[in-house]
């Protein structure tokens, strides 16, 4: 996974950034603070202690892409 | 006793704030569909659900007795039994039957047991040319009728014009095969009739079965079904769509045997207390991670018009010029039907069917599974094979972006399923109008399975 595209998207409501980091945790920034979670939502480190776990379990699940599947499916390619 | 269900003017009834999903379709850039302006909202009660549907063997128990083996249920697709012979094994709740393409070319069902000692006659799906028992050779035709009994001289209390099959009532709709399990079940037209009226402009038969995914959930399986009911648990659950979906403000509709969720597309959520520009809404809907560009769009077109379009050039190769019959809500808003008890499928070009049952007779497990609905041109392609996912496989695995939405649902179900085990409280409340889907669902099982 390039630096560049590296998934990431801000939360609607408090706007905090949640971003997938290559070894599969996320890192949130809300503010001044931040923290790591895990793929479920548990803290792992760093001030910020809360994170909302659908969140994390969104941005965490990158699925294969669409050619890769082992189903004969590709939804994706019409995403 | 279930309260009466009321008829709710849609023009002067509680709701979201915000657009409706009426105020929508003025703006789209198409002509609208009838079936899109009906509005049917109803007013189903407000008590609460006791939590022992979900949560007792003795309620799992009725519902086999007096809804399982009672009810109209789709079992497969007709193309996945193309040819005589071809037949399928469809459980539910324990109890087997075969359904299978005859000689003649009619669909046929029965219990999945050999006459002579029980043993089941067919353990897999398959392609056969008669239905031999795999214990002592007890054999029928595919039409049922008994044409062998090995050693026969020590069976002269066997007739064989009393000996065949019992005949499953079966019936077709939209290329799907339904089955009754009870013999002298009500007609299947009165059951359908309501969804058939819906789908009359989208004719699923003319799709064929691009994938089909099933997999155990560890929930009841009307846990793992409300789920998919309703979309006021977007804010929670898919906080990440809530930039580019009307949750609250979707239309749900209510009518005897079937029921709707309308839930627009590429429209902020009433939720959300900050404007959105249309490319915001876009860059929601495409996951277009933080940073990276958005497309943009074309002058003077929204976001809805322009996905809209989007989806009837990519499905215009396999549906043709009827993609230029569909309204901008057909292309891309979520059109979620269920007919009762426990089939979903999606109308328009949305593709999704779901259907939910319970894992044998596990009441704590649910069988969850999601069949892809395509337009194809030329020959039928052939159907998908069924593929299980494993304990610890995600739905993305299987169903790419579409799975990663299912596994935010996954991920509530057996926390629901525990929370109902340890919570004090005798029942679960919902929302007046956003569930009511959920609500009619346990209004129509009262009545099957506690005679409301």
């Amino acid at each position: 996974m390039s630096e560049e595209l590296k998934p990431a998207i801000k939360h609607p409501f408090t706007r905090a950034l949640y971003e997938l980091q290559s070894d599969g945790t996320v890192r949130v920034v809300d503010g001044d603070n931040e923290g790591l979670f895990k793929r479920d939502g548990r803290w792992i480190s760093g001030e910020l202690r809360e994170a909302d776990p659908q969140l994390c379990v969104w941005i965490s699940n990158q699925p294969p892409p669409p050619e890769e599947l082992e189903s004969a499916w590709a939804l994706s390619k019409e995403q | 006793m279930a309260e009466a269900i009321k008829d709710l003017d849609p023009d002067n009834m509680v709701r979201s704030p915000g657009i409706t999903y009426q105020e929508l379709l003025d703006t789209d850039t198409h002509q609208v569909p009838e079936v899109l302006r009906l509005q049917s909202p109803k007013f189903l009660g407000d008590a609460d659900v006791s939590i022992e549907r979900y949560t007792t063997k003795e309620w799992h128990d009725k519902e086999v007795e007096r809804l399982w083996k009672r009810v109209w249920q789709m079992a497969c697709r007709e193309e996945d039994i193309p040819e005589a012979g071809d037949h399928i094994r469809y459980d539910i709740a324990g109890i087997s039957f075969i359904v299978l393409r005859t000689e003649g070319g009619t669909i046929k069902c029965y219990p999945n047991a050999c006459l002579h000692r029980g043993r089941m006659l067919k353990e897999f799906d398959g392609r056969a040319s008669e239905l031999r028992c795999a214990f002592h050779g007890f054999c029928w035709s595919l039409d049922g009728d008994l044409v062998d009994v090995p050693a026969n001289w020590d069976f002269p209390h066997v007739n064989a014009s009393e000996f065949g099959l019992p005949e499953i009532p079966t019936a077709t709709w939209g290329g799907f095969v339904f089955i009754n399990p009870d013999q002298n079940c009500d007609p299947f037209d009165d059951f359908i009739k309501d969804l058939a009226s819906q789908f009359e402009r989208w004719d699923l038969s003319k799709m064929y079965k691009q994938a089909h995914v099933a997999k155990i959930m560890p929930a009841n399986w009307k846990i793992a079904q409300e789920a998919f009911c309703e979309a006021y648990h977007v804010n929670a659950t898919h906080p990440q769509i809530l930039r580019s979906l009307g949750c609250v403000n979707s239309q749900v509709d209510v009518w005897e045997n079937c029921a709707r969720v309308i839930t627009p597309s590429l429209t902020a959520s009433p939720l959300l207390d900050y404007e959105l520009t249309e490319q915001d809404m876009v860059r929601a809907m495409m996951d277009i991670p933080e940073g990276a560009p958005a497309p943009d769009l074309p002058e003077g077109m929204n976001a809805r018009a322009w996905m809209a379009a989007g989806s009837r050039e990519g499905n215009r190769a396999d549906a043709g010029d009827l993609v230029d019959e569909y309204c901008d809500a057909e292309m891309v808003d979520n059109l979620d039907y269920t007919l009762f008890p426990n089939f979903h499928p999606w109308g328009a070009f949305n593709k999704i069917c779901y259907r939910f049952r319970p894992n044998g007779n596990d009441h704590r497990s649910a069988i969850m599974e999601c069949i892809m609905m395509a337009p194809f041109s030329g020959e039928r392609p052939p159907p998908a094979e069924i593929r299980w996912l494993e304990e610890d496989e995600p739905w993305s695995a299987a169903l790419g972006f579409l799975g990663r939405v299912f596994d935010q649902d996954a991920f509530n179900m057996p926390k629901v399923q525990q929370g109902l085990e340890s919570t004090y409280k005798p029942g679960v409340t919902l929302a007046n109008y956003q569930e009511s889907k959920v609500r009619w669902l346990h209004h129509r099982l009262g009545e099957w399975v506690e005679g409301e």
